[in-house]
């Protein structure tokens, strides 16, 4: 057993080129399958986090909801007691797997100016953390006196980023700093927002939210079933997908799933390919070698011992050194794109591995196989 | 007329601590045939590298026709061994995928310009007029030899170098081969063959034994030259030249 | 001679010509799929996304305050401004009318349904629009040309709110009788397809029957919707509506010219502005709909279009990137296919040395070799490419992937400099070696 390391290794130091090229190819062809496998293993995780930009997809709204009247003569067809739910609810939110964010609202129509707008509580800093289209020109409330308008409010109110104005309910009122103007294409421009404690007090309704917008991930379960564990949580509120985001994101996702998978399928089957071809070309010069072997009278079973031993060599190293460049290359796009790091695919080694493997025995040893069932005497002579 | 046309002094070659050749001199005149003859490990074959500009020597001098060989940068050398030098190679070395006509074609082709009909009368000369589209694969090793004499002859070189010219060939092709070979001395080419056959080399005008690298002995052929002769009992005494 | 030799390395060695070819042609084929779905990711993909529904608003332009609560309105004002819904026809006759998937018009009652004050919103379903034979279309910067044609399309809700499950029917939108109601507010009135609700603005009514319920999860459930003229019954109106959802196709500002990206159209050259007006963005489309509707607010409805844009940039960064990784490796995989090709034949370099070949003779016919290689493979793969990138776009996006023209000459530049460059380096360092080492067949 020890002559044979003896050959090997004068084998494989014999056709250091040969071999290093080998090497390199199999390097090459396991990068690419390495780097496709664990960048579309995690691609939608991935995908999932970036479509959070279009906001919430999960909405949390009293069982029936309010829309209160302020000042007394608008009813909007639906129950007219203030309907809300309790904020110390949420709590419980913020443990659910998935929810990457939430904002609280509480609506109210105030008197500004003369006119009536509708006033939003919220968290500042939830909102901003959540509606990243939101636009400010001017800075974000700080203090709890301090609001943002929506352009079109600000126009139809000609107010500024500075200004204080006053804003009633009832016979409450509040004087309220504009800090900056916020733009977004949809309602809020219309809309002022301010500091959801301040409503609260100036509606009094301590504590209480007309709604909670929950922004949650769809790449690992189904937003039904978030959706359902945040029910569970909450039984006095009504939890709904909105159907707009989750639909969509559900498609693009796979959509997005799809297309990365079969063009890892394609990188795979041409790297594989490539490979063969370059291993098959080496394994083919050695045909006179086989011959030569066999003709001193090697057992077949030493042969292929021998021409397996060298594939698994060179498979072992260059597919391992491919591994590890292809799970650097993946992870370096992921960072490049998406900012975060991907996680290598559980199914990233052994699937390089894998492909690695039967690259190697196919294109290296099938041809080594044919040879040994050919007369010596022909392999000698170069056939 | 006789003119020097190889000058080699003092050739070494060496490969690590093996010394494949030690210090040879060597001259041979236009028209000689000269056989290089010793045991394997001699240094024959690195010799008629040398002199074939295959090889570089590792110090000495080799001057071919007036051309210092051993002083030419890679592009002249290619040039003298297409101009110079035509080599006969132990393995033939026929390039497989081509015909006999094109293996001799191909030696033109960097020459000059490829002459399918000078080529065709070159293998006509060898008696190869009925193997012209045969690929290596389908000549016998005579026949195979034979185009490769075609070839080294076809840009009509000053010098003919033969590597064990008859070393793979059975009884009746190696005659064929050493007939053309005493029409080549016939026609007045310079020949320098190398042989481990004692019966090949008494055919030359002078035999030159070397062993471990050395000249032992350099000594004409006598009237044996040129043709069939008796048996001569092999060298023993070993005076370095 | 050469060509002879060609030749017979075509005739004689096919099966080893054939795998090194088999290598580039995978290789090519690799990188002609890849540039193909790359270069028109950003369309295709920009197209799904038109799932999240409506990404532009158009608004008449005036100072109302909109009250909205929930993305119902809780009260609206005798005298609000509104647009013509009849001229939105024009949209289809701008240069990116093709990217204008659809659009529908809005209008808010507040009615009295039962003594309760509810919002019935008037709008489009699935409404035909005809633009007529003659009509003058936007084809150029300067350009128009007249429809040969009069063409008919569909637009409205249903085109843009691809999310909205009706249980029951859609309401047809020369219908004015019946009504698609909102789930929540179903639930809540205790309503059911088939029943008939009586509804007021002030001294106006009108009878709906319900034909179908709709959830979404969203404010829509909330409402009553009917069709656009039964709104404008109600309200005593012959036309009009508050506002207008337009659902547009459009690419990163990232995919403009270079020279153009972030600069304000207003201070563009004559000739860059044409270029930018132009290209499939976002303030272009915006711009060429204010021009067919004049006194009409129009923006982005932001939480679609920023996130799509931004979406779109890193998608397509992300097949930028696979693509010249994928390129990159594929390329080294097939230069060392060739350079293993070529090592094979040391003896050949070797023998051609010893018969007196110069290197330069030697790289020539090497080279050509692989030249010839090169283009086959190049050629083959491009075909293969081609189909594969086809068979992707439509197995992905079910639409026909068409490939950009230009990906032939990348992909044959490409195979040629892959098999050269991958010959050229073995060749160079046989070459340099002694022709007695290249004989032996070390």
């Amino acid at each position: 057993m020890r002559f044979a390391w003896r050959v090997l290794f004068g084998s494989l130091r014999h056709q250091r080129a040969r071999l290093s090229i080998a090497a390199l190819a199999m390097a090459l062809g396991s990068a690419l399958v390495s780097g496709l496998l664990n960048l579309s293993g995690d691609i939608g995780g991935q995908v999932g986090h970036e479509l959070r930009a279009y906001g919430a997809n999960v909405i949390i709204r009293p069982r029936e909801p309010s829309l209160p009247a302020g000042g007394g003569e608008l009813d909007f067809g639906a129950v007219s007691s203030a309907a809300t739910f309790r904020e110390s609810d949420l709590e419980s939110i913020k443990r659910v797997r998935d929810v990457v964010g939430f904002v609280p609202y509480l609506y109210t129509i105030v008197e500004v100016e003369e006119r009536r707008a509708v006033l939003a509580g919220v968290d500042p800093l939830a909102a901003r953390a959540l509606n990243a289209w939101w636009q400010v020109q001017g800075r974000w409330p700080e203090a709890e006196d301090e609001i943002l308008v929506g352009v079109r409010a600000a126009a139809a109110l000609s107010l500024e980023p500075g200004d204080i104005v006053k804003v009633g309910y009832g016979s409450e009122a509040r004087k309220l700093r504009v800090v900056g103007l916020l733009e977004t294409g949809g309602t809020e421009d219309d809309q002022l927002f301010g500091d959801l404690p301040t409503v609260q007090s100036l509606t009094g309704q301590p504590g209480q939210l007309g709604l909670v917008m929950v922004s949650a991930l769809t790449s690992g379960r189904p937003l039904e079933a978030v959706a359902r564990e945040l029910q569970d949580l909450m039984p006095d509120a009504e939890v709904r997908t909105l159907a707009q985001f989750a639909q969509a994101e559900a498609t693009v996702l796979n959509k997005v799933r799809l297309l990365i998978g079969l063009v890892a399928a394609l990188v795979l089957i041409a790297g594989s390919l490539t490979v063969a071809g370059t291993l098959n070309t080496i394994v083919m010069e050695r045909r006179a070698e086989i011959g030569l072997m066999r003709a001193l009278g090697a057992a077949d079973l030493r042969v292929a011992g021998l021409f397996l031993a060298e594939a698994l060599s060179v498979g072992a190293t260059g597919g391992l050194v491919g591994y590890l460049a292809g799970l650097a290359l993946a992870g370096a796009i992921g960072r490049q794109v998406f900012e975060t790091t991907i996680t290598p695919a559980a199914w990233g080694l052994p699937g390089t591995l894998l492909v690695g493997l039967s690259v190697t025995l196919g294109a290296g040893l099938l041809p080594v196989r044919r040879a040994m069932d050919i007369d010596p005497a022909r392999t000698l002579r170069g056939e | 007329m006789t003119e020097t046309i190889v000058r080699a002094i003092k050739l070494s070659r060496f490969y690590g601590e093996v010394k494949a050749l030690d210090g040879v001199d060597l001259e041979v005149e236009r028209g000689e045939w000269v056989s290089v003859m010793g045991p394997s490990g001699s240094g024959k074959t690195t010799l008629l590298n040398i002199l074939g500009g295959l090889d570089r020597p590792n110090s000495g001098q080799l001057f071919v026709d007036g051309t210092d060989v051993t002083g030419l940068p890679p592009k002249e050398l290619a040039r003298f061994r297409r101009e110079t030098v035509g080599l006969v190679f132990q393995q033939f070395h026929l390039v497989p995928y081509l015909t006999a006509l094109e293996n001799v074609m191909l030696a033109q082709y960097f020459h000059s310009m490829a002459d399918e009909a000078e080529a065709r009368a070159a293998l006509e000369e060898v008696g190869l007029a009925e193997r012209l589209h045969h690929l290596p694969a389908q000549l016998s090793g005579g026949e195979q030899q034979r185009v490769c004499i075609a070839r080294a002859l076809i840009n009509q070189p000053r010098l003919i170098l033969a590597d064990e010219p008859t070393g793979n060939l059975d009884g009746a092709n190696e005659e064929t081969v050493l007939d053309i070979f005493r029409k080549l001395r016939a026609q007045a080419h310079t020949l320098i063959v190398v042989t481990h056959d004692p019966r090949v080399g008494r055919l030359a005008d002078r035999v030159i034994a070397l062993e471990h690298g050395h000249v032992e002995r350099a000594e004409p052929n006598g009237e044996e030259a040129g043709g069939a002769g008796l048996a001569r009992p092999s060298m023993t005494c070993a005076v370095p030249a | 001679m050469l060509l002879r030799l060609l030749q017979d390395t075509l005739r004689r060695r096919t099966r080893r010509l054939l795998v090194t070819v088999l290598a580039v042609t995978t290789g090519a084929s690799l990188a002609a799929a890849l540039l193909g779905i790359s270069l028109d990711i950003t369309g295709q993909m920009g197209r799904e996304l038109r799932a999240y529904g409506a990404n532009i608003l158009a608004s008449p332009a005036g100072e109302d305050l909109r009250l909205e609560i929930g993305g119902v309105p809780v009260r609206v004002s005798g005298q609000r401004a509104l647009l013509d819904e009849t001229e939105l026809v024009k949209l289809k006759t701008i240069f990116w009318r093709h990217n204008i998937a659809g659009f529908a018009p809005y209008l808010t009652a507040l009615a009295q349904v039962n003594e309760r004050t509810i919002a019935i919103t008037g709008t489009w379903f699935d409404k035909p629009l005809t633009l007529p034979k003659g009509a003058a279309v936007r084809n150029g910067f300067a350009k128009t040309q007249t429809v040969s044609d009069e063409t008919t399309f569909r637009t409205g809700v249903k085109t843009i709110a691809p999310w909205w499950k009706v249980q029951g029917a859609w309401v047809q939108d020369e219908d004015t009788g019946t009504a698609t109601v909102g789930a929540g507010l179903a639930r809540r009135m205790g309503w059911q397809v088939g029943d008939e609700i009586a509804a007021a603005v002030e001294e106006r009514t009108a009878r709906f029957r319900i034909v179908g319920i709709v959830s979404t999860g969203g404010y829509e459930e909330d409402q009553v919707f009917v069709s656009l003229p039964a709104v404008h019954a109600l309200l005593g109106l012959s036309r009009g509506a508050e506002r207008v959802q337009i659902s547009a196709l459009v690419e990163p500002d990232s995919n403009l010219r270079a020279d153009l990206r972030g600069l304000d159209p207003s201070e563009m050259t004559p000739e860059q502005y044409a270029t930018w007006y132009c290209s499939p963005i976002m303030g272009a489309v915006i711009t060429q709909i204010k021009e067919v509707l004049p006194d009409v607010d129009v923006r982005p409805i932001r939480q679609i279009s920023q996130a799509e844009v931004d979406f779109l940039d890193k998608i397509g960064l992300l097949m930028t990137l696979l693509t010249v990784a994928a390129l990159g490796g594929s390329a080294l995989a097939v230069m060392t296919a060739m350079t293993a090709s070529v090592m094979e034949r040391r003896t050949e370099i070797g023998l051609m040395k010893a018969i007196g070949a110069d290197d330069g003779h030697i790289a020539l016919i090497f080279l050509s070799e692989a030249a010839l290689i090169g283009l086959v493979g190049g050629a083959a793969g491009y075909v293969l490419g081609l189909g594969l990138a086809q068979g992707l776009a439509r197995t992905v996006f079910s639409a026909s992937g068409d490939v950009p023209p230009v990906v032939l000459p990348i992909t044959l530049f490409l195979a040629l400099a892959v098999a050269l460059v991958g010959s050229a380096i073995p060749v160079r360092q046989a070459v340099r070696l002694n022709p007695v080492l290249l004989l032996r067949g070390k």
